[in-house]
């Protein structure tokens, strides 16, 4: 479980969180959901303890990420928004280097990458090296990196940007998976179909605060709006107005 | 080595030996200085030519066997060839000409003046200069044969050379041997620059280029750790790459004749066991030098730009110490680089090493490194980078 409890965080004289605040459960999906700058992905770096936030805190699983970095990232899998990827190195080098900073050798290793093959199919990419690969295959191994040592917490930063439609639905797939069983999966989106489809709740950020957090369903219903993508404008402009 | 460390070198070492780049430059070091320095040796050798005898070609040579005889007691050889009325060139062979008249004997027995016709050419300087010698060496003979005319004619020899002139070179003659001996010692001090210099952008730079920079920050290991894995990559590439070059130089140089060779090698084994020992830390100095570098660049084309920057540091302080040398203060000596030139100088070319030149180059590469990855360490920890990454 995650929780982030009122963080601030400054670069310089721009205020990128103001006051951001929320619960990420085990065996649900949480989004955050934002204009581009609304402070997303500084949430998520603060969260994955490569930002320290000016105030307040995050905790992972009861661990003060501030205090503890390393402990924390034990118990991270993180996805980031560019896969940055190895090109010398093969699918399999990359599975194996990150499941070794995780502290993982021997039997322990190789039957944590031979799971996680399966569990992407990754069988026919698993012995080229990545330079090359199509954004899909790219995915693949970016993901395979983030879950190879099966942490309780998964953190995706806007996951299916550049992604065709089978990429998207097979990522989709697997967080569905992941959550089935009991991972508490974070993730950042602005795209309203993927986010009403996934997730279990959702936060929405703009200009740094929480503007509006809950389920899909409860947001739309406060709204009094149609769908998600009318329920964020009619919620974020409401909070624009009252920030004026 | 921690297991950390540990990972993070073994993931980098098969990174970089895949990179094309970084095994071309040290290839191309390892294998290209030796001919250049096999070039310059070429140079020398051809250069030493200017120190073998003038030749003469001398048409009517045998009216004048006194004039032969002087010549070649001057140091000039001598070619006896048939007279040529308005040569276009020299003979070949020839480094001047000179055409006596068919009267010459009979003149100059007759103690009149006789008209000879020299002909040089002075296309370079060293034929110029062998022109110059010959005409010396004329008159010379000239003033002979005057001379032994006044003495015929009771004339003392003193009165014509009031002046005995005698000329010492106090020009240091092994000038130009210890430049090119100092020049070897850049050759070898440059050597983990270069090799190191790919992969350590790679490193760094590479990282925040490709923007996996971030994602390994996310992960469960220090940046001290990190750090630590990297440098040991640079440095094992720098040092690996210096002795290759190292090596393939002191082979190549036992098949250059010993009278070619500009300086004299008195490497013994404990000194070449402390020599590699010497490289060993300047490799270990320069993988964090250029690591403190390509962390501050975001791409790979910033790094070149940075490190082609900085290694004009070390050209220049190579350069210093190989020609100011006299001008520069004693204690430069004791400074990092200037004292890897001194130390590894006095091993390879004294036989004896320098205990305090040598001590003082281990103390600056083994301060020197703490300080670079200290800096590296604290700027890759640096939000900063991360937000840029």
């Amino acid at each position: 479980m995650i929780i982030v409890d009122k963080i601030a965080k400054n670069f310089g004289d721009v205020q990128a969180v103001r006051d951001v605040s929320f619960t990420a459960k085990d065996g649900m999906i949480t989004t955050l959901l934002g204009a581009n700058g609304s402070g997303k992905s500084t949430t998520l770096r603060t969260v994955a303890a490569l930002l320290r936030p000016d105030q307040g805190q995050v905790t992972v699983d009861g661990i003060c990420v501030q205090k503890d970095p390393l402990g924390a990232q034990r118990l991270l899998g993180i996805f980031p928004d560019q896969f940055g990827l190895y090109t010398r190195l093969t699918a399999r080098e990359h599975l194996e280097y990150y499941a070794e900073l995780h502290g993982m050798q021997g039997n322990a290793l190789k039957h944590a990458v031979d799971e996680v093959i399966s569990l992407l199919h990754m069988e026919d990419i698993l012995e080229r090296r990545t330079e090359g690969f199509s954004q899909g295959q790219r995915m693949k191994v970016a993901l395979a990196r983030a879950i190879i040592h099966k942490p309780q917490n998964i953190v995706l930063d806007e996951p299916t940007r550049g992604l065709d439609v089978m990429s998207i639905r097979m990522l989709r797939q697997i967080l569905l998976e992941l959550k089935a069983a009991g991972h508490c999966v974070l993730l950042s989106s602005h795209v309203m179909a993927e986010v009403e489809i996934l997730s279990d709740h959702v936060v929405m950020i703009a200009d740094g605060v929480v503007c509006a957090d809950g389920p899909p369903a409860d947001l739309v219903r406060e709204a009094g709006q149609p769908n998600l993508e009318e329920a964020f404008v009619a919620l974020t402009s409401a909070h624009g107005r009252a920030a004026a | 080595m921690n297991r950390m460390i540990k990972t993070v070198y073994r993931k980098e070492m098969k990174d970089m030996l895949r990179d094309k780049r970084a095994v071309l430059a040290i290839a191309s070091y390892a294998l290209g200085v030796p001919l250049l320095m096999a070039f310059i040796f070429f140079l020398m050798a051809d250069d030493r030519a200017e120190t073998a005898r003038s030749t003469l070609a001398l048409s009517g040579a045998d009216q004048a066997p006194g004039m032969v005889a002087f010549l070649e007691k001057q140091g000039l050889e001598i070619i006896p060839v048939v007279s040529l009325d308005g040569p276009e060139s020299l003979p070949d062979g020839a480094d001047a000409m000179v055409v006596l008249p068919k009267d010459f004997a009979e003149k100059l027995s007759r103690g009149e003046s006789v008209p000879i016709q020299l002909y040089v050419d002075e296309t370079s300087r060293q034929q110029a200069d062998r022109g110059g010698e010959v005409r010396s060496a004329l008159d010379a003979y000239s003033q002979h044969v005057a001379g032994i005319r006044l003495v015929t004619r009771g004339v003392p020899l003193s009165l014509m050379a009031p002046i005995m002139v005698n000329t010492s070179d106090l020009a240091p003659s092994s000038f130009i041997n210890k430049m090119l001996g100092n020049s070897l010692m850049l050759v070898f001090m440059l050597a983990p620059f270069v090799m190191g210099m790919s992969v350590a952008l790679d490193a760094l730079a590479g990282e925040r280029e490709r923007q996996s920079l971030q994602c390994l920050m996310a992960q469960p290991i220090s940046t001290a750790h990190l750090v630590a894995g990297k440098w040991a990559m640079v440095a094992t590439f720098c040092f690996g790459g210096t002795m290759l070059a190292v090596t393939i130089d002191l082979i190549l140089l036992q098949f250059v004749p010993a009278d070619v060779l500009p300086f004299k090698l008195q490497l013994t084994v404990g000194g070449f066991a402390l020599a590699v020992a010497e490289l060993a830390a300047l490799s270990m100095f320069v993988a964090s030098v250029l690591l403190a570098v390509s962390i501050h660049a975001k791409s790979f084309k910033e790094g070149q730009t940075y490190m082609s920057m900085m290694m004009m540091a070390p050209v220049i302080v190579g350069y210093a110490k190989m020609y100011g040398e006299n001008k520069l203060p004693a204690v430069t000596k004791y400074l990092p680089i200037f004292a890897d030139v001194e130390s590894l100088g006095r091993i390879f070319f004294d036989g004896t090493p320098n205990l305090a030149v040598t001590g003082s180059a281990f103390l600056s590469a083994v301060v020197g490194t703490a300080v670079c990855l200290w800096l590296t360490s604290r700027r890759l920890s640096s939000e900063q980078i991360l937000s840029e990454a």
